[in-house]
């Protein structure tokens, strides 16, 4: 590269404290999370089901509204804004959702649905719509002749394949896919994969990569965000990541994808884990209960999250870590 | 979609059947509409309960009046009711339920429930009776009864596929782009309720007939013209003198068309289930 990289790129979207329960069944979805993603990277946020996922992707669609927090895209408070903001910023983000079929309307063609967004955006005219449909179709992949078809002709891989490029047609600078292979084969998973990054490549695309499963995360994360129970317990560079995860709930979930048995895991604990109400008591630590190396503190006290500091500043980004383990570590090798 | 449904019904041979007798009389409602049948349904042609003959092929009333002729303008007047009232029950239905579905557990729900819960909660003949009363010298008292009645069971069904529709990804799709909830309700969630509505719309179709023959024998109902209903009130005397003309005609009309109706809907219910539709 000719030009000096400056030396930290501005986020495109920071989530700073965000909060939402869910008040009928009285339960905490998300709880004060942060987290930035740097313009063309790819956060993956991990966590098991019910962690708060979803509600983040939807909180940032401003498809529900979040108890408290902010949401900053490209620096602008999302909630701040007016409805001519708002729908600039919803053309530059975008969704991609799990259930291939049940994302795409069933009874209007794929082309009827291609052009939705366009029409909406009033982008470009009828005539280079239809080329921009075309294109988007040969870019994910596609023939033209699926235009014509409805969602049930096609296959789950095909049908993803659509949706990609539903929320790709506006040009958006952030993708949010969530579980976006997760009901896929692993063959098709592959592609799709792939595809996303391809396209993550050609068109400088920030990601918002969600899912379950660390395999996937592996592949295609810059950095890795871990989620439990509505909070964030650790957030790092992937390569940091998956070579030396620092809090428990990390190492536990690291030790199942490595097809390691985890030793004596209080199984029993987890279930009771699933889902925290907003009348339970937050003053200790949420993983408290499952961790194997926990403290008499971890009952009495929730932990801040700590900034690991290395000897040299980490090259990828800094690495925070939410456990009363890491309240005395101030070095740490990289 | 639309495709593999007609295919099922084409195999299905009550269906077809029910199509057919539906097609016979809906013609014959036409013809009448277009002027080629039934227009001499008040002439006098001939003299009292003349009995069946060529001329007369389920002879005449009281007045002389050729029982063929009216029970073909009956059909006209029973589509006419029909035709009427299930178009507007089931737009004014299809609406409320959206709007009930679309805003579930909100104000405008709850307003819309308590009016169904109270127009359900009325004895529907002691309803249609007051609003026959009330609107006397109006012929569309009766019409308006029905509307005002059966749109609630329309909203009901439409309202839960709402809800169930609603939380589909292709409307959070759709509101991820900002589109307006009135778009994504015409656009993306009504198009889904269209296997439901039509099956709900056959059904209140054949209610309207039912009810239409009912209130006119009860004397609520048409006020110009002849129905198959007025035809059973005049019989109701006849019968007893041992002539069945009215009773037969009027009566194995209503029958046929009313059987018709349901095996077509039976049949449509299972060709247009969703659940085979896309397996």
């Amino acid at each position: 590269m000719s030009t000096p990289t400056p030396p930290t790129k501005p986020p495109l979207l920071e989530v700073r404290n965000l909060s939402l329960s869910f008040h009928q069944q009285e339960q905490v979805a998300i709880d004060r999370v942060s987290f930035s993603i740097t313009a063309g990277s790819t956060l993956g946020l991990v966590g098991a089901s019910g962690a708060g996922k979803s509600s983040i992707a939807r909180a940032i669609m401003r498809l529900i509204k979040p108890d408290s927090g902010e949401i900053l895209f490209k620096g602008k408070n999302i909630f701040m804004m007016n409805s001519q903001q708002m729908m600039a910023t919803r053309q530059r983000m975008q969704l991609v959702f799990q259930e291939p079929f049940t994302s795409l309307s069933p009874r209007r063609t794929i082309e009827q649905s291609l052009l939705e967004p366009l029409q909406h955006f009033a982008i470009g005219d009828t005539n280079s719509r239809q080329e921009k449909t075309r294109q988007i179709i040969q870019t994910v992949g596609l023939d033209h002749d699926v235009l014509r078809r409805y969602p049930h002709q096609l296959s789950s891989g095909q049908q993803q394949r659509i949706a990609i490029a539903r929320a790709l047609i506006t040009s958006p600078d952030l993708l949010i896919a969530d579980e976006a292979v997760a009901s896929l084969d692993v063959s098709i998973q592959a592609q799709i994969i792939q595809l996303i990054q391809s396209l993550q490549e050609e068109l400088g695309i920030t990601l918002l990569f969600i899912s379950h499963d660390l395999a996937v995360i592996r592949q295609i994360a810059n950095d890795v965000a871990v989620m439990y129970q509505g909070q964030l317990l650790e957030q790092s560079p992937a390569d940091t990541f998956f070579s030396k995860p620092n809090h428990p709930y990390s190492k536990t979930l690291l030790s199942f994808t490595n097809n390691k048995a985890p030793t004596s895991l209080p199984v029993e604990n987890w279930r009771l884990d699933r889902g925290r109400t907003t009348a339970e008591t937050t003053s200790n630590c949420v993983f408290a209960r499952s961790c194997q190396v926990k403290m008499p503190i971890c009952d009495q006290l929730e932990p801040a999250s700590h900034q690991i500091q290395y000897r040299n500043q980490h090259p990828l980004g800094p690495h925070y870590v939410k456990c009363h383990l890491y309240e005395e570590v101030n070095t740490n090798d990289t | 979609m639309m495709g593999g449904a007609w295919r099922r019904l084409k195999s299905d041979r009550y269906g077809m059947t029910g199509l057919f007798i539906v097609i016979v009389f809906s013609m014959v409602a036409v013809c009448v509409w277009s002027g080629l049948l039934g227009q001499g349904w008040s002439d006098v042609s001939g003299n009292r309960w003349e009995s069946v003959s060529t001329t007369h092929w389920f002879g005449t009333n009281l007045l002389g009046q050729d029982i063929l002729q009216r029970t073909l303008f009956g059909t006209a007047t029973a589509f006419e009711v029909g035709l009427l009232v299930t178009f507007c029950s089931t737009l004014l239905g299809t609406v409320m339920g959206a709007l009930a579905g679309w805003y579930s557990h909100g104000w405008l729900d709850e307003v819309i429930l308590w009016l169904k819960g109270v127009l359900d909660s009325i004895p529907f003949y002691l309803f249609a009776a007051a609003v026959a009363f009330a609107l006397q010298g109006i012929p569309w008292a009766m019409h308006l009864a029905m509307i005002i009645t059966f749109w609630t069971t329309t909203a009901r069904i439409i309202r839960g596929e709402v809800m169930r529709i609603k939380q589909r990804e292709f409307i959070e799709a759709a509101r991820a782009i900002g589109l307006p909830s009135i778009k994504i309700i015409f656009r993306h969630v009504l198009p889904n309720t269209f296997h439901v509505l039509l099956v709900q719309a056959s059904i209140v179709f054949v209610a309207a007939i039912n009810t239409e023959v009912i209130l006119s024998f009860l004397g609520l109902g048409i006020q110009d013209g002849v129905s198959w209903g007025l035809m059973l009130a005049e019989s109701s005397q006849e019968v007893l003198a041992g002539h069945f003309g009215n009773f037969v005609a009027a009566g194995t009309s209503l029958f046929v068309l009313l059987m018709g109706f349901n095996l077509l809907a039976d049949a449509l219910q299972d060709a247009l289930d969703s659940r085979r539709a896309t397996a």
